[in-house]
């Protein structure tokens, strides 16, 4: 209690009075203060994991991108030559193409998204169950995925006999994985299988946030459907759809999972991220596939800023 | 707010000697001998999934020499990739397994304890060189791996194929008659199970030259890959049969599941492959007999030969010591001579004489000579990996023969001569930057 009374009266003497060792109570009591330090403690679990997982395995991949080495072994340092290699291979710039795909899949994934987003916020029948069934696939893990794709698309199994059923002859359906001409699609379309319900999801959080009322005060004064999905529902999702259209971009450069188990990146599958692991892993060269790391993740920041640019230009004003 | 700047500056201290700790501990050399009566724990990484039964088995037997100590196996999937992860810091646990054809050899005394000199096991065991480095032992294989081709000899037989093929001509023939015959395919290439694929590649060196330094001579060679070469013989056969449609139909989604049981219920003829396959073959076939491992077709004035490799190996960890380190050790010998492994597994036996499993009889009745990779003479070891990391050839891996099999199916512009001219140019030029431009001139085989 005396304690208290002489930190109350700390503030109430004028501060050229008061001794050092009283200043630096009186800074601690302050109330901006104890809130920076309440921040900082909250905040220093959670940085220095960030840190330590994150940013000090990115620092070091940074500084194997200079190094001519294996995980183990000698190192040798090589300055750019790693970069330079980047450049001028034929294969990595392939596998950058390939990201186009999962570009192409991701418009799909996220107009489908949409979709049942709008379709699943208002009265539908077995409406939970749909968001369900919808968002089950991406709880299904990689490896799984892999193994029930493999069999979908095997010749004659899953996919060529539903065909079968709309009177498509075997004669007539592609190889799936084995034909050059469709195999992307066929690895891309599970990828829209995959994370089309997380979309669905962010899609749904946002629309479920709208306020009624505004549902409720178009209708009375007679506004369709669609007219509400235009004038409402789409101006209130900008942001999330901002968002979700970055996250598709970048998952759509880093796609790893599909191809890696459908066709280990054979058959000219392979994504930046596959063709990286197997540098790495199969052929010894960490150094080359950290400077490949290094370029995408450029590559990724300069699109989400080109993003951003494109954003705050063309809807921000309006 | 004291109390909790006290509790993170602890907190970090802790954790920060818990980080230093085992990098300074002093080394014995000297193992003296475990008490029986000693209790511990030991961890074991391992690439075997699904195999909780053996382990148990394992515990029990090694009960009866140390009561008290534990074997805590780790199952680890995606074994090589992770393994490598887990080296890169000394703390990865007790034992595990190393990887055939993985870490040059001058890098295993970085990680594991020298199990002896390699003298000592040199006469005992077989693949005693496979994981050695300069006179030091530092794993001891835990089977050895024929190569060769598994055939379904009633398929064949129905198909008019009374003998199985010792030359490629035969061999072609034989496919045609299976294919012939409509009812099975007549090879199964594995190639959507990626790894499959090199298996081709190890018959290129013993099963077609009978010469234990051919991939030593390899790093010497000119122009290894040209026609006529071993390399190139053995994965023309793979281009031909799959360009002329002997093989899977739809190599894009096979596996070595499906092979399996096509092997077994006489849908297929035949596929390339380590000898491991056979008994996994046999427990599906209503008549094991019909499932039958031999030589690659090829036969050199007459005689066949067939690479065997050693398997993955037992190691344990260079900072074990002490009393864990001759448990370790004897678990290891346990392993090798008593537990049976090889012989359940159909692999060639460790220890020199023991009978061969009947799976491997063929190869001994028809006087196939096994040949084992000699290791590299001193100043050559991990010249290989260097030369295949640099070409990115993925030699003993799948990457480039998948693209022969693309280029067979039709599905890139390649042929197999431009193929393998492309893999010449980048061994050559492998060979110049490591080697040097006189790099033919120095072989020392």
């Amino acid at each position: 209690m005396e304690n208290n009374k002489e930190s109350i009266s700390l503030f109430l003497l004028p501060p050229e009075s008061l001794t050092r060792s009283q200043k630096i109570r009186k800074f601690f009591q302050e109330k901006k203060t104890q809130k920076h330090v309440t921040i900082i403690l909250f905040s220093v679990v959670p940085l220095l994991l960030l840190i330590l997982f994150t940013y000090l395995p990115f620092g070091e991949m940074v500084k194997f991108s200079f190094y001519k080495m294996k995980y183990l072994g000698k190192r040798t340092f090589i300055g750019w030559q790693n970069y330079q290699e980047v450049f001028h291979r034929s294969d990595i710039l392939k596998a950058l193409f390939n990201s186009l795909y999962y570009m192409g899949a991701g418009v799909i994934q996220l107009s489908m998204a949409l979709f049942f987003a709008c379709i699943l916020s208002f009265k539908t029948p077995l409406k939970n169950f749909f968001k369900a069934t919808l968002f089950f696939p991406y709880l299904v893990c990689a490896l799984a995925v892999g193994y029930i794709f493999g069999f979908f698309y095997s010749r004659g199994l899953v996919l060529d006999s539903v065909l079968g059923l709309f009177g498509l002859s075997k004669g007539t359906l592609p190889y799936w994985l084995k034909d050059r001409s469709i195999n992307n699609w066929s690895i891309a379309a599970t990828s829209i299988w995959r994370y089309q319900g997380q979309s669905m999801v962010l899609f749904i959080g946002a629309i479920q946030a709208i306020s009624p009322e505004f549902f409720e005060a178009s209708s009375i004064d007679g506004a369709t459907r669609w007219q509400q999905f235009q004038y409402i529902i789409l101006p209130s999702l900008k942001p999330i759809v901002i968002l979700n259209f970055m996250l598709m971009v970048k998952g759509s450069l880093s796609a790893f999972e599909g191809p890696y188990v459908l066709t280990y990146g054979m058959n000219g599958t392979a994504t930046t991220v596959v063709l990286m692991h197997q540098l790495a892993h199969e052929a010894g060269k960490v150094g080359l596939a950290s400077a490949m790391a290094v370029i995408l993740l450029i590559i990724i920041l300069a699109v989400t800023a080109l993003q951003n640019l494109i954003y705050s230009k063309f809807f921000k004003g309006e | 707010m004291k109390k909790i700047l006290v509790l993170c500056s602890v907190f970090l201290a802790a954790s920060m000697a818990l980080f230093a700790n085992g990098t300074k501990e002093t080394k014995s050399t000297l193992s003296p001998s475990a008490g029986k009566d000693i209790s511990m724990e030991i961890s074991f990484i391992t690439h075997k999934q699904g195999m909780e039964d053996l382990f148990a088995r394992y515990q029990k037997e090694f009960n009866e020499q140390y009561p008290n100590v534990k074997i805590i196996y780790e199952p680890t999937p995606d074994y090589k990739s992770n393994i490598v992860l887990r080296w890169s810091n000394d703390n990865w646990g007790d034992m595990c397994m190393i990887p055939h054809v993985f870490l040059p050899q001058d890098e295993l005394p970085d990680h594991f304890a020298s199990l002896g000199p390699l003298s000592e096991y040199e006469n005992v065991y077989e693949f005693a060189s496979a994981f050695a480095y300069d006179g030091q032992v530092y794993g001891i294989s835990s089977t050895g791996t024929a190569y060769g081709m598994l055939y379904n000899v009633k398929v064949l037989k129905d198909a008019g194929v009374d003998s199985l093929p010792e030359n490629p001509k035969e061999f072609y023939e034989a496919m045609r008659k299976v294919k012939a015959k409509g009812e099975a395919i007549p090879l199964y290439c594995d190639y959507g199970a990626g790894s499959r694929l090199a298996d081709w590649e190890w018959n290129a060196r013993g099963s077609l030259t009978g010469d234990s330094d051919y991939k030593n001579k390899l790093c010497y060679m000119v122009e290894p890959f040209a026609k006529g070469k071993p390399y190139y013989e053995v994965l023309q056969i793979l281009y031909n049969c799959v360009k002329e449609g002997l093989c899977e139909d739809d190599p894009a989604t096979s596996k070595w599941d499906s092979c399996k049981n096509l092997l077994a219920n006489y849908q297929c003829a035949c596929t390339c492959i380590g000898s491991w396959a056979c008994v996994d073959a046999q427990k599906l076939c209503k008549n094991p007999d019909d499932i039958v491992f031999a030589a690659f077709p090829w036969n050199t004035d007459g005689r066949q030969y067939a690479t065997i490799a050693a398997d993955y190996a037992y190691a344990i960890n260079k900072t074990v010591t002490g009393a864990k380190y001759q448990v370790c050790k004897d678990y290891i010998t346990y392993l090798t001579e008593k537990s049976n492994f090889s012989y359940d597994t159909g692999g060639i036996p460790i220890v020199k004489g023991q009978t061969y499993p009947k799976t491997l009889k063929s190869l001994q009745d028809n006087n196939v000579k096994l040949i084992i990779d000699n290791p590299p003479k001193q100043q050559d070891i991990g010249l290989f990996d260097e030369l295949n990391s640099e070409s990115e050839l993925y030699l003993g891996k799948y990457q480039q023969k998948a693209r022969i099999v693309e280029a067979a199916m039709g599905q890139s512009k390649e042929t197999f001569d431009e193929i393998m001219d492309d893999w010449n140019k980048r061994w050559t030029a492998a060979q110049i930057k490591i080697i040097g431009s006189d790099y033919a001139t120095r072989n020392p085989y």
